[in-house]
């Protein structure tokens, strides 16, 4: 069986995105161009030059991407429009290193657009219920799991919170962040509490935006004359869903677990070499059970590496450097894909404050409904 | 019944509540929820997954109190238990008084926001 690493090298030439941010009444069309139009001028090229296209999203409904793409002038080129629930936006990027690496084509768009608005659950329409799945909303699944997890490893509710603390801080220097604001962990963990001890600010904002990377071979770098020591390589892309007989009812850890070996195992890195890690830290207590299922610590030592600093930027893995989805905030479709943008930035070096220093390699985490799990690991050029 | 109407989930008896799942024949797996469409394990179908049920017993892991819900009433428990039969459920809890963690817990049919809801109270101790 092929990976990336058997196929032509593939490599992220260029991001952009619309911030992300609460409702506005903007059009997906709106976040969605300015995202493309950004990444095409940081990759150097046109629009013409994109020769095929996935958009990741997960509510705004059939054929919105092309709908979209069109007003960047009609150039016939093939679109496809990618749904995986939370990794929708991780999902088409794995689909665009594919193609490109497969020889398909040399430059590719992924992007990840989405507004707020119903989601239509397809598990919902399956007829098949459980006890009370109205009542264990994502929200209280986790802090069901946060419970289970302070009993098991000792840690405190404080500590748990001290990774909400540590991602708004990081996401107050990020531009595109929906909730750029740094919070003491006494406003973090003061009232709404809104299930277990998860408060309001230990909760992803779901808002709107759009992000968008271009993926090129080498000899789409060579051909558009792109800067190769910006260009950020993808070292592999790892994809998993429901794993067999996981009674769990915490699946996204075992998941998270399986999907990292097998990246790791593919891309020939290890958790010591990786210096930016972007973490599905949709409620505070994910990020400490996926750094552990991730072997970034032993399992129960999340939380007090985390107060150690472990996971700072400067730490021994910066942890959600963009604010993560608490802070930069998970409008589903872009999710993925901003994980990828922040990754690149500082591969690049190019993350200013919010800088790792000396970062050579990042791993990008998504896990979504289903359960679904996306890993991708990329390695800086400089 | 409608064709696409999802499966009872559970039911009161005389003895306690009892939960309704499928037994595959082929593998002898108990596939809960309860439905047609296929084992979760091997995949076997049709009359290979015929009616099981559970007992609604089992011991609490993890409990929390859940302060937001668009329609049923607040504040309630939801609780994380471990059934007698392996299962791990998610369901509402019941009862006066702190969460037990590790204790024992059984199913009761209860009226509770606008309907009937399988709730886990903790067992009397004799």
């Amino acid at each position: 069986m092929k990976t990336l690493k058997d196929m032509r090298p593939v490599y992220v030439t260029g991001i952009g995105a619309h911030p992300y941010q609460y409702r506005s009444g903007a059009s997906y069309a709106q976040l969605g161009l300015r995202a493309v139009r950004e990444a095409l001028v940081d990759s150097s090229i046109n629009w013409p030059d994109v020769e095929t296209a996935y958009v990741g999203n997960a509510l705004v409904g059939m054929a919105a991407g092309a709908a979209m793409l069109r007003y960047l002038g009609v150039t016939g080129i093939p679109f496809a429009q990618v749904e995986n629930a939370s990794a929708s936006g991780s999902t088409a990027f794995r689909q665009a290193c594919m193609e490109v690496a497969a020889g398909y084509t040399d430059v590719a768009l992924a992007m990840g657009v989405d507004t707020v608005d119903t989601w239509r659950l397809g598990p919902a329409k399956a007829a098949v219920r459980g006890l009370a799945d109205d009542l264990n909303a994502p929200f209280t699944s986790f802090a069901l799991i946060t419970d289970k997890y302070m009993r098991e490893t000792g840690a405190t509710a404080e500590q748990v919170a001290l990774v909400s603390v540590k991602n708004h801080k990081n996401g107050s220097h990020n531009p595109y962040a929906q909730r750029p604001r740094a919070y003491t962990l006494e406003e973090v963990l003061a009232p709404p509490v809104i299930s277990g001890v998860l408060t309001k600010l230990q909760c992803t904002p779901v808002g709107e935006g759009a992000a968008a990377v271009i993926v090129m071979s080498e000899e789409g770098i060579e051909r558009h004359g792109f800067d190769r020591k910006r260009a950020v390589k993808v070292l592999t892309s790892a994809s998993k869903s429901e794993l067999p007989a996981s009674e769990e009812k915490n699946p996204d850890v075992a998941l998270t677990r399986v999907t990292t070996e097998l990246a790791y195992q593919q891309a020939g890195v290890g958790p010591k070499d990786i210096d930016i890690l972007e973490v599905h830290d949709a409620f505070s207590i994910e990020e400490l059970l996926y750094v552990e299922a991730m072997g970034f610590c032993e399992k129960g030592q999340a939380a007090s590496e985390l107060e150690a600093g472990a996971y700072d930027i400067g730490g021994k893995v910066a942890v959600s450097a963009s604010g993560g989805l608490l802070s930069m905030g998970h409008p589903l479709g872009p999710t993925g894909v901003g994980q990828v943008m922040e990754t690149v930035r500082q591969l690049r070096g190019e993350a200013g404050v919010r800088q790792q220093p000396n970062a050579q390699v990042g791993l990008t985490h998504m896990v979504g409904i289903g359960p679904v799990c996306l890993v991708h690991v990329l390695q800086s050029m400089r | 019944m409608p064709e696409d109407a999802p499966a009872r989930t559970w039911s009161a008896t005389p003895n306690g509540a009892v939960i309704h799942a499928r037994h595959c024949a082929r593998c002898g797996t108990i596939v809960f929820p309860p439905q047609e469409y296929g084992c979760t394990t091997c995949g076997a179908h049709g009359d290979a997954l015929t009616a099981a049920d559970i007992a609604a017993n089992g011991t609490l892991v993890a409990a929390v109190v859940v302060h937001n819900h668009a329609t049923f009433p607040v504040p309630f428990t939801m609780a994380e238990l471990k059934l007698d039969s392996g299962h791990v459920i998610r369901a509402l809890l019941t009862g006066a008084g702190e969460p037990r963690h590790a204790a024992r817990y059984r199913g009761i049919g209860l009226e509770i926001g606008g309907g009937q809801r399988l709730a886990f109270q903790l067992e009397a101790t004799e």
